[in-house]
């Protein structure tokens, strides 16, 4: 398990020592949850959702009166540049 | 008795007859709120026009001007919500959740929101970035969780009621820690539209209360189909107080898993779930004692299927649109989504991830295979009493062990409760009533006969200072 490709993929970051902890932690877990392989689930279907239900649509009309203004979608952003979101920079 | 430790049903009818006004039992209320936090910690935010809003009740309403609590991880318009986490420690949400819009419109007065374990993460509340809540019978004790603000609010008469979310005991735990009634509804039966996520596939909001009737009146206003929520069920809402309070046990085959009176329990705690058992035959119940797949394994599943669920939805937080940047997410959240990342991520998907939900239907084929022979199922909701403050620490699997009793009819969408049914070292202890998916009413109906016949629920904590 490389817990510093997790942090990554997960886009966490991590200190060397939280990284060491972590790993110690996770063998702990996983250890745990080793005790699933004593089932045999060869012939089970896996169940993704308990509710059976399926393919639930809405009709696809604008309800204006659930709508942000842009005002409210922007509110909680930390910076904001003219009506935008000011996104860190990937390159 | 005091305003603020009347319940829900006092309340209503209180008001109706106009013994008291909405403003009185609301200002009592904020009263207990700030005698006590600061020892209980259960409060994070409070409700700067709770007095204004229940000034202005409408009395025509079901909960006109009845004072309650919601856990913080329910979006609460202009209201600051946290989920108990720093990265939203700034966050004023634009919605509000469909819990809460109900029991708005149900006229409930919002005191203020209640601590939890950081984005539900936990069974203490410890792991709240805000500091722990405190266990009302005891202020060196936890109050369990992750909605210990919520059961501790209730526990102390900070509120008339409260609203809680149960991913895997969430609900039931820590209303079994603080000697209150916690009531876990089947998936799908209430909204989680603008519930912080943490477990799609079980997060299940539902009421924590003085007694059962109050469970079902709050019942009632919350649950039913809501078109924002696509997992919400199309089926009526079987909630009625009429036969709740007509509700006989005769003829009632329960079922009490041995595998849930764990080697570990202390005999005490084994000792009071058998008599819970008998005081349930006294009132004609048949109680047997039956076979459960041995709950370990859902600590398992629930353990992959959980973590893999949040690693996905707390990927929105980006720090970009709102909340502070990712490094604000405390040990706990860290190592929840990182090992959901590894159970879903290529090479391992189907070891964890598929292996999980296999198990999570041998999970769900067992309790059919019960419940096609029992009615209910009861047991202890928790391996003991209230843990000392500091237990959760450096535990990473310390939740899941704690909810051990509970795991397997969370991942399996049933409902349940918890009652209070006896004490341990003076803490109390809960006793769990578990149906299959939809029995809400049969559920309810076993709670309040075994209320009726006992006297547990009724008893309240002192709230001294020397523990």
């Amino acid at each position: 398990m490389d817990v510093s490709h997790l942090a990554q993929l997960s886009r966490l970051p991590l200190t060397s020592e939280e990284a060491k902890k972590l790993e110690q932690q996770f063998q702990e877990t996983l250890q745990v949850i080793s005790k699933l392989d004593e089932q045999d689930t060869s012939h089970i279907s896996s169940t993704f959702q308990v509710t059976g239900l399926k393919n639930i649509t809405r009709e696809d009309k604008i309800d204006t009166s659930r709508m942000f203004s842009q005002e409210q979608a922007l509110q909680n952003a930390k910076k904001t540049h003219k009506g935008y979101f000011v996104v860190p920079a990937i390159l | 008795m005091k305003l603020n430790e009347l319940n829900l049903n006092q309340t209503i009818k209180g008001l109706q007859k106009k013994q008291f006004s909405s403003a009185e039992i609301t200002q009592t209320c904020l009263d207990q709120i700030k005698q006590t936090n600061q020892k209980l910690n259960s409060v994070i935010t409070v409700n700067k026009n709770a007095l204004e809003e229940a000034k202005r009740a409408d009395i025509s309403k079901p909960l006109a001007g009845v004072p309650y609590l919601i856990k913080d991880n329910f979006l609460t318009s202009n209201i600051r919500t946290t989920a108990s986490s720093k990265v939203l420690d700034n966050f004023i949400p634009t919605y509000d959740a469909t819990v809460y819009a109900r029991l708005k419109e149900a006229g409930a007065i919002l005191l203020g929101k209640t601590n939890m374990d950081a984005w539900a993460h936990g069974s203490s509340t410890e792991t709240s970035d805000y500091g722990s809540t405190k266990n009302p019978w005891n202020t060196n004790r936890l109050p369990g969780g992750s909605s210990g603000g919520s059961a501790a609010g209730v526990a102390s008469d900070q509120c008339i009621f409260a609203i809680g979310s149960e991913t895997a005991g969430s609900i039931r735990q820590p209303a079994a820690w603080c000697g209150i009634t916690g009531f876990k509804p089947t998936y799908g039966r209430v909204s989680r539209y603008g519930v912080i996520a943490m477990s799609s596939s079980t997060d299940s909001p539902g009421p924590m209360t003085k007694n059962i009737t109050d469970a079902a009146i709050i019942t009632q206003i919350i649950a039913g189909h809501d078109p924002h929520d696509a997992t919400t069920s199309p089926k009526p809402v079987d909630v009625n107080l009429d036969r709740l309070i007509n509700a006989s046990l005769k003829g009632k085959k329960i079922g009490l898993p041995k595998q849930y009176l764990l080697k570990e329990m202390r005999p005490e705690v084994i000792d009071i779930i058998k008599t819970a058992g008998k005081k349930l035959e006294e009132l004609g119940a048949r109680v047997e004692e039956v076979d459960l797949i041995d709950p370990h394994y859902a600590i398992g599943a629930y353990t992959v299927v959980q973590r893999s669920e949040v690693s996905s939805n707390l990927g929105r937080y980006d720090g970009v649109r709102y909340g502070n940047p990712r490094d604000y997410f405390g040990p706990e959240a860290k190592r929840r989504i990182m090992l959901g990342t590894f159970a879903l991520s290529a090479g391992y998907y189907d070891q964890y991830y598929n292996k999980a939900q296999k198990v999570r239907t041998l999970i769900i084929k067992d309790f059919e295979q019960v419940f096609s022979k029992y009615d209910l199922i009861i047991g202890p909701v928790s391996p003991g009493p209230a843990l000392k403050v500091g237990a959760s620490v450096n535990q990473p699997m310390f939740g899941e062990m704690e909810d051990i009793l509970v795991e397997a009819s969370s991942i399996a969408g049933l409902t349940g409760l918890s009652v209070p049914c006896g004490f341990v070292d003076g803490l109390p202890i809960g006793l769990q009533i578990t149906g299959p998916q939809f029995t809400e009413q049969q559920v309810l109906e076993a709670g309040y006969a075994y209320q009726q016949a006992t006297d547990f629920h009724l008893q309240k904590p002192k709230l001294t200072t020397n523990h």
